[in-house]
């Protein structure tokens, strides 16, 4: 987390040219639908196809150091906790000595670790993949304030910018003589002179930032706010949303079948 | 998710200025720099609440709470998704806070110090309650996992344990926010903090 900016790159590929609404559908379908299936093989289907999307939108080899980066040490602690000490344990397949491992508690880890990786996948291939702005500018068309896009863009602006001016104030106070390495009481020590300048000026930019958006008909009410950057839906987005709602629908029934065919 | 933020959007409208909306993006960032500042650090704290506080001081409650929102989306959308769901967790802290400093809780330490506690209490139980049922027990982003799992070892009890490790950890970094949310309000200086003063209802200016 050390580095937070604006992580979007251009690579104009298919991905890439969907309509983001499309994008946040396909979160929603896929993650919801992996949660409503029973077992864990459809989430691990649906992680395989989202590996083809990212190598599709050119960021496999992100989108792969963070699914396994996220999945592995996840995967073993829940397996852990879960696969010991889940209340639901009857059948046990293996003795680690302190403990015993339940089939039940493991696949129970495994659904919420395919479930969890499919909203994490879909999630960071949206994000990877669309322009912040243009990612507003779907939501504010599709009914979001454009005053709450503008938080959200604001706030992605602001972030690398107070990181800079961070190490400006850094910079400044070392040239004073502030000691900023060292053991870990000298660097807690040494961030204290260096939050609250940061703050302080942060705040008076805010001000200033008030002061300078009223002045361009900000808080105007009763106007129809134009956009700057245009989302159109094409072909290729109906054909997704289409696939999407298929596989939703087809989730759905399977799993009210099997439910069913318990009873 | 979305309708939610309409309402709270549509609350703001009504109630905040200008001035108000653009304090949240700075509130944000000042929420990111306490994570990074723990990342330097290597702490496994969050630290992340710092600006929301000092908003919910300046602005009031439901701004505090959007400031909360967006903190975590922002998280989402640059470091991990995995900090989506824990959004309604920084929320309802920043409620609670934004409630107690309308109460005049935030003017003495000890009135601090009862928010503090109030604080921690409420992210103690909704972040336990979105680790067990989201995440099955371990979101896997701190080092406090390997704790929480010794502690299952030891106790056998999932959401015992979950809630006990999330306890000590936000004791210390719930401490740790207020602290320097405190010492910054008092530094603020008073003529900034009477343009936000007029808008909050009620609120008398400063002490």
């Amino acid at each position: 987390m050390a580095t937070i900016s604006n992580t979007f790159i251009p690579k104009n590929t298919v991905i890439e040219r969907l309509n983001p609404m499309t994008k946040i559908f396909a979160i929603f379908s896929l993650g919801l639908g992996t949660l409503i299936s029973p077992g864990p093989r459809l989430g691990l289907a649906v992680i395989a196809g989202l590996f083809g999307a990212a190598w599709l939108a050119g960021i496999l080899k992100d989108f792969a150091k963070i699914m396994f980066g996220f999945g592995i040490p996840v995967t073993a602690m829940l397996l852990f906790i879960q696969g010991c000490y889940h209340p639901g344990n009857v059948t046990f397949i293996a003795d680690l000595g302190f403990a015993k491992v339940g089939l039940e508690g493991v696949r129970y880890a495994l659904k919420i670790i395919s479930t969890l990786l499919v909203f994490l996948g879909t999630f960071y291939i949206m994000n990877k993949t669309t322009y912040p702005g243009k990612l507003v500018a779907a939501l504010t068309e599709s009914g979001m304030p454009p005053k709450a896009g503008y938080l959200v863009l604001a706030s992605l602006n602001v972030v690398p910018q107070m990181q800079r001016r961070m190490s400006v104030i850094r910079e400044a106070q070392e040239a004073r003589g502030v000691e900023t390495g060292g053991g870990i009481t000298a660097r807690i020590k040494a961030y204290i002179p260096l939050l609250g300048p940061v703050i302080m000026s942060s705040l008076t930019d805010a001000q200033e930032r008030g002061m300078t958006l009223e002045t361009r008909g900000f808080g105007i009410a009763g106007v129809k706010p134009t956009a700057y950057v245009e989302v159109c839906k094409t072909r290729t987005d109906r054909a997704v949303n289409i696939f999407l709602t298929a596989f939703f629908i087809a989730v759905v029934s399977a799993a009210v079948l099997t439910k069913l065919d318990f009873i | 998710m979305s309708e939610k933020k309409v309402t709270f959007t549509e609350r703001i409208k009504s109630q905040f200025s200008t001035k108000s909306l653009v304090l949240i993006p700075i509130a944000v960032g000042i929420n990111l720099i306490g994570g990074t500042l723990c990342s330097a650090l290597k702490l496994p704290l969050f630290l992340d609440m710092i600006g929301t506080v000092v908003v919910a001081c300046l602005s009031g409650v439901w701004v505090a709470a959007l400031c909360g929102l967006l903190t975590n989306v922002f998280l989402a959308m640059a470091a991990n998704p995995v900090y989506l769901p824990y959004s309604i967790v920084s929320i309802m802290c920043a409620v609670v806070t934004g409630c107690m400093v309308k109460a005049g809780f935030f003017k003495k330490v000890w009135g601090a110090v009862l928010t503090w506690l109030a604080c921690t209490f409420v992210n103690t139980v909704s972040a336990s309650v979105i680790t067990i049922f989201v995440y099955g027990g371990s979101a896997g982003v701190t080092g406090t996992s390997v704790l929480t799992a010794t502690l299952i070892a030891a106790t056998k009890n999932i959401a015992a344990s979950v809630l006990s490790t999330s306890m000590i950890e936000n004791l210390i970094d719930k401490g740790i926010t207020f602290l320097i949310a405190f010492v910054i309000i008092q530094k603020i200086p008073k003529r900034f903090l009477s343009q936000y003063a007029a808008d909050t209802d009620d609120e008398e200016d400063g002490d």
